[in-house]
């Protein structure tokens, strides 16, 4: 970790969306339309809002002890053997999370793209791509998600021109009919989409302006809820809440429903799936960086490079424990939200609460 | 030193590329069109008569060969999805689904909802097809439809492909997408779909299949047809006709303007369906003492096509309602996203309302135009 590498506000906000948005965002219509039927908008808009008080956590964190990340003034707060336990939840948490992550992507490419090729080449491929962006700095990794910000949005805008001339806006209709139950359900489900944001435990650490930091947090997590805003509303009126909720990864299905003139030039797949690889790259980096980071925290060295290329095989080794696809989404997104819980909200807590009764001591 | 790693670093991605999956465009058979059919031949095992059409790519480039334009294979298998798999024992290249069109569906095997219900699942699992796929009923058998000689276009899947597309005889028969009627299914549980219908040298589309339950049961002809189309606002160019003072007076509908209306009294449904339509007079009678350019001929006239319209679609939806109890109007749908809470406590029992519903029909005529005479 160089000393100068500085992460601009602007950057921040690019880091914090395309790390929210990856492998969640296919599946993401389609479970909250289950949850909540046709207002499952309703669930997207508070679950964005649910994720804020955390980000400010986070930020209250960094404010106070500027200049450090997370997982190094932990150490200070609730003392080295303590946090030694947390950095060890939250590697786990990665792990598991980047496993989950690859898996998915190497089933998607597999039934879109590569039928033939092997499921552990197209893993293992991804993976190393990703660790070389991994070793890099976070200054790199943050350059890397403003480069492929605009790619995404572009393409996003795309396939919301592409899908226009075949979408029906009244499947929209009843747009907010749902019970307190259903909302609940809905939002839960929703929270964890914005798994990924938690690159900003290390990100913060370097911004330059710290003044701006909370604002440009939230307007990432801003962002991200409009980009699921869009194709949650893009799906829903393609598909109709029928069809909707029996898709897998209805953001891909889309584009079977998208019919341009012409005999050949059709089935433009290929275009939303270039990019989706680039959302799933700018999520798995950060977070094998974060990984890398936090055993350089564990055995207190100063790079984290060497590091990550030790997990690569624990993260291929995780990814290829579930024996289907349906065993992915069941058991392993289980394990993600249960360890979610602790790493983007109890654990940041439980700091804040020390650290705050530690000042209070003090003074 | 290091300039010298180049060398190897731009050897390797040269040579130690590579892809398992790939099959060059010209390794490939696309199919353009695939028909199913009950099999009905004993010595043969296995249920469906699969019947694919695909262009013959090399006559396509050389343009006027008198080789055969399309090719068409057969085969009987056990499932719909079995067939690509079996004609591999057939044919050089394996077949190609992505840019396939039309599915033509045999009378006989889509009155057996269970087989239906099992292929469409199929198809809207499988990543390799378009979910925009048309779907046509044929009167008898798919492969009489598939198998007919045809002039204009190479391929009869393109040439199916461009009659379902054009929209001047729109309203005759109703283009039906996969998806668009997987979503009338899932809604009220009946569809509507374009019935082909096979002659000896050609064939033609006219008319619908109803269906529901994913099962066929009836059909309906064109001119019925194009009343229905006109309640869903589907008719570009369609003509109507009326008598005045003993002549026939055609009128073209160029614009239609549907609203559905529910209400709730008592106990009873009420549906209204207001059309509203616009066109111009195409023909009446040449004489010196005649003119359209009158107001009580156009009002005349109108009045008369309103009742007609009135009078033919009050007879159509009877049908609906009592013979074949199907919700092709798309009213379940309506109520559904318009009227959620009416659509809560019905949507069980749908089958079962729909018959009694009370459906009014007010169309609104209109002469614009009367083109160049008066």
């Amino acid at each position: 970790m160089e000393k100068n590498d500085r992460v601009s506000n602007i950057q921040l906000q690019a880091l914090i969306i395309t790390s929210n948005i990856g492998a969640g965002i296919l599946a993401l219509p389609s479970s909250v339309a289950n949850a909540m039927d046709n207002a499952g908008w309703i669930g997207i808009v508070l679950g964005g809002l649910a994720i804020l008080p955390f980000v400010y956590i986070m930020n209250k964190l960094a404010e106070m002890y500027r200049g450090k990340i997370f997982y190094d003034y932990g150490k200070d707060i609730v003392g080295n053997t303590v946090f030694k336990i947390f950095s060890l939840i939250y590697l786990g948490y990665f792990l598991i999370v980047i496993a989950l992550v690859v898996r998915i992507f190497g089933e998607v490419i597999k039934v879109f793209l590569l039928e033939n090729t092997p499921l552990e080449v197209i893993m293992f491929t991804m993976l190393l791509t990703t660790s070389y962006i991994a070793r890099s700095s976070i200054e790199g990794i943050s350059r890397m998600a403003l480069v492929i910000l605009p790619i995404l949005a572009i393409t996003t805008l795309v396939f919301v021109l592409v899908s226009l001339p075949t979408l029906d806006f009244t499947n929209l209709l009843p747009i907010a009919r749902v019970s307190l139950k259903d909302i609940y359900h809905g939002t839960k489900i929703v929270f964890f989409s914005y798994i990924g944001f938690e690159i900003i435990l290390i990100a913060l650490a370097y911004i330059e302006d710290s003044g701006k930091a909370l604002k440009s947090s939230f307007l990432g997590i801003f962002y991200t809820t409009l980009i699921y805003l869009i194709s949650f509303f893009v799906t829903l009126s393609q598909f109709g809440i029928h069809e909707l909720k029996k898709q897998i990864w209805p953001s891909l299905s889309i584009m079977r429903e998208i019919d341009l003139p012409g005999f050949f030039i059709e089935n433009i797949d290929g275009l939303l799936m270039a990019a989706w690889v680039l959302a799933v790259f700018t999520t798995m980096g950060p977070m094998m960086y974060t990984g890398g980071v936090i055993l350089s925290s564990l055995f207190n060295t100063k790079k984290h490079d060497f590091f990550v290329l030790a997990i690569v095989p624990i993260i291929y080794a995780i990814a290829t424990i579930p024996e289907s696809l349906t065993e992915i989404y069941t058991n392993m997104d289980l394990i993600v939200r249960y360890l979610s819980i602790f790493t983007l909200a109890l654990g940041p807590m439980i700091l804040l609460i020390v650290s705050l009764l530690k000042r209070g001591e003090k003074t | 030193m290091k300039k010298l790693l180049i060398i190897p670093i731009v050897l390797i991605t040269l040579f130690f590329t590579g892809c398992w999956d790939v099959v060059e465009i010209n390794e490939r058979i696309f199919v353009t069109a695939v028909g199913l059919d009950l099999n009905k031949d004993p010595n043969l095992e296995g249920e469906y008569l699969l019947t694919y059409v695909y262009p013959n790519v090399g006559n396509i480039k050389d343009g006027t060969s008198q080789k055969e334009s399309k090719f068409i294979k057969m085969t009987v298998v056990q499932t719909p999805f079995q067939g690509s798999r079996q004609l591999m024992t057939r044919l050089d290249k394996p077949l190609y689904f992505k840019h396939m069109k039309v599915i033509v569906i045999g009378e006989e095997l889509f009155k057996d909802s269970g087989k239906m219900k099992e292929f469409f699942d199929g198809v809207g699992r499988d990543p390799r097809m378009n979910r925009k796929i048309k779907i046509v009923v044929a009167e008898g058998n798919a492969e009489d439809v598939l198998s007919t000689k045809t002039e204009e276009e190479l391929v009869i899947g393109g040439y199916l492909n461009s009659m379902l597309q054009s929209h001047k005889a729109a309203a005759r028969f109703t283009n039906q997408t996969f998806s668009n009627m997987m979503k009338e299914f899932d809604f009220s549980n009946a569809s509507m779909a374009p019935r082909a219908v096979p002659k000896k040298e050609e064939f033609k589309l006219s008319g619908a299949a109803v269906l529901k339950d994913y099962k066929l049961v009836g059909w309906l002809g064109e001119v019925e047809n194009s009343l229905i189309a006109l309640t869903k606002g589907e008719v570009v160019s369609e003509i109507f006709t009326t008598t005045y003072k003993d002549t026939l007076v055609s009128y073209v509908i160029t614009d239609t303007f549907p609203k559905k209306v529910v209400n709730v009294d008592k106990e009873d449904i009420n549906v209204d369906i207001n059309i509203y339509t616009e066109g111009y007079i195409q023909e009446y009678k040449y004489q010196t003492d005649t003119s359209t350019f009158d107001e009580e001929f156009l009002k005349t006239v109108e009045k008369r096509l309103e009742k007609n319209i009135e009078r033919q679609l009050k007879e159509i939806i009877a049908k609906l309602q009592k013979d074949y109890k199907a919700d092709v109007l798309g009213i379940g749908e309506h109520i559904c996203k318009f009227e959620p809470k009416l659509w809560k406590e019905v949507k069980d029992d749908w089958e079962n309302v729909f018959p009694n519903l009370n459906i009014n029909i007010n169309a609104k005529v209109k002469v614009r135009r009367t083109g160049l005479t008066r």
